[in-house]
């Protein structure tokens, strides 16, 4: 038999960023629920998405 | 207080001088629209409690000189999100539906000391061209009630042209503002791509959308624009520039202005009446020393279809959105997720709603994808390269808002393809980004008809110079509905 090898990665990286990715949320880790969120984060009518992805600082 | 004999400038002078208060602009406004709207239809939610105490707010404050929007009542169509006050899209999806924050816009207005009075109607989630596609109710023509108000700020226009309010924000995806402008006789103002943030304006579609104002004069509108354009982060579409006066030239002369006529806006379909009042237009502006020349935007013809497959791909993607989990409506005695979706969206929205997102998924869809979506893209350019040429000349473009005057209700709304040729002048505007205004261009069978004047982008101050003029040098602005006064 004849089989060609394909690999796949799934790579689970988390960023060391001071909001989320496409919203200005603060990531912080065992924060209360509901308190780092937005109207980005609920798909809320009127909303646009940032283009900068996670802030630094 | 009588909205059809005073203008922004003459209430600030007022109100600075004491001898009027918001309190009394606000109540008397409230008042104008509890004698007129159970005929005109134009609002969907007032806001009378709280604009009453924002009045109240303003006037303690006490009115700045400098602050020449401040204490005045302003409407707001209801796709633009306001805190604590109902925003529906008219939509069944909405309905009820009492947003969290501000749009741009808003803070915008709130910051200068304009009083929100009011959410005014409009077809649902702004698609549609005569406001007959609200889930809500129908708004009537303010000079005839039999007649559409043109659409989809169609609640706006008929607000300020009834005198319920001064002035209205709307937005503009393919004509929205200027065509309900040009069928109540007023001024719509639709600024360049990137001039006025959108966040919290409720998306249609994102490349084409607008925010921008009906007033009743050109004077007004200007002051309202310069109140809420800029760069906001929050919407990165934004283009951030010096400060800069949009009216800085309103009352220069247009001697040596130099404007192009093109010969598709006055072509097949242009009703002969609308078509006369636009050349007269083209010789006043000639009496006033500028050039008037005959040009043509040849792609004018591909415009419609070309817009169709971009606004209504982008919409699709836009209403994914809702989906009866969050927020909105949600149908009822469903057991399974897939029907919670299926069955909120089919009962949510409207026909016309379904239409365009059944349009815009199969315009995305693969194999599709290259004959329709990227083939309208391409032809956007073209469109958007015919104006670049014609602007390498000339100043302005000038032609009719409109083919027709304001039609009657029930017309046309069974047939979508009649309806959407009718935005056939104002959509090309929007595919290139540019700026433009619709003004009263005169009556056809006592009708008013508008006159378009498009601007290179970014040069909204040549738009409202050139408006300006034509204003002043006509009496249309004092001509009311009849019977209404």
């Amino acid at each position: 038999m004849n089989f060609e090898t394909t690999i796949g990665l799934e790579v689970h990286i988390e960023l060391k960023t001071k909001s989320k990715m496409y919203s200005p949320s603060p990531v912080t880790y065992g924060a209360d629920p509901n308190t780092a969120t937005n109207v980005i984060d609920w798909g809320y009518p009127g909303y646009y998405r940032p283009q900068t992805a996670g802030r630094t600082h | 207080m009588d909205y059809y004999k005073t203008d922004i400038e003459q209430l600030h002078s007022d109100l600075v001088a004491g001898k009027t208060t918001s309190a009394d602009l606000t109540d008397a406004t409230f008042k104008a629209i509890a004698a007129k709207d159970d005929d005109v239809q134009a609002f969907l939610a007032l806001n009378e409690e709280t604009a009453t105490k924002d009045a109240q707010d303003q006037d303690a404050q006490g009115i700045a000189a400098d602050a020449t929007l401040a204490g005045i009542p302003v409407a707001i169509k209801d796709n633009i999100v306001t805190k604590d006050l109902t925003t529906t899209a008219a939509s069944k999806m909405l309905a009820n539906f009492v947003p969290i924050y501000d749009a741009t816009v808003i803070e915008r207005l709130r910051q200068a000391g304009m009083i929100v009075v009011g959410k005014t109607n409009m077809d649902e989630f702004a698609m549609g061209s005569s406001t007959e596609n609200s889930a809500f109710k129908t708004t009537k023509n303010a000079w005839d009630h039999t007649k559409v108000p043109g659409g989809s700020s169609g609640g706006s226009a008929a607000a300020v042209a009834s005198g319920e309010v001064l002035v209205a924000l709307g937005s503009d995806t393919g004509g929205s503002i200027r065509q309900p402008a040009a069928f109540n006789g007023i001024v719509g103002f639709k600024p360049t791509y990137g001039r006025v943030s959108r966040w919290g304006l409720i998306a249609f579609g994102s490349s084409l959308d607008a925010i921008g104002t009906l007033t009743r004069s050109v004077r007004d509108s200007a002051h309202v624009m310069n109140a809420i354009v800029g760069a906001d982060e929050r919407d990165t579409t934004t283009v951030p520039r010096a400060q800069e006066d949009l009216g800085a030239k309103i009352g220069q002369s247009i001697k040596g202005m130099k404007i192009a006529l093109p010969k598709e806006y006055l072509g097949e379909g242009v009703d002969a009446g609308v078509r006369e009042r636009i050349e007269a237009a083209a010789e006043q502006f000639r009496a006033m020393g500028a050039t008037v020349e005959t040009v043509s935007l040849p792609h004018t013809q591909y415009a419609v279809p070309t817009y169709y497959i971009i606004a209504s791909s982008e919409a699709s993607s836009n209403l994914q959105r809702f989906d009866g989990i969050r927020y909105g409506f949600r149908a009822k005695d469903v057991q399974s997720l897939e029907s919670v979706y299926v069955r909120s969206r089919s009962e949510g929205f409207g026909d016309e709603v379904k239409r365009r997102i059944m349009l815009g998924t199969f315009s995305l869809s693969a194999g599709f994808y290259d004959a329709y979506f990227k083939k309208a893209a391409q032809v956007r350019t073209l469109i958007s390269r015919d104006f670049e040429d014609v602007f390498k000349d000339y100043d302005l473009v000038m032609g009719p808002t409109t083919p027709t005057p304001a039609f009657e209700v029930g017309s046309k709304v069974t047939d979508p393809l009649t309806m959407y040729m009718n935005d056939i002048l104002t959509i090309p505007v929007n595919l290139a980004g540019l700026p433009a205004a619709s003004i009263n261009g005169g009556f056809v069978d006592g009708m008013p008809i508008g006159l378009q004047l498009i601007g290179k982008a970014f040069d909204e101050a040549t738009i409202y110079q050139a408006a300006a003029a034509f204003e002043d040098a006509n009496d249309y602005k004092d001509q009311t509905p009849g019977g209404q006064n």
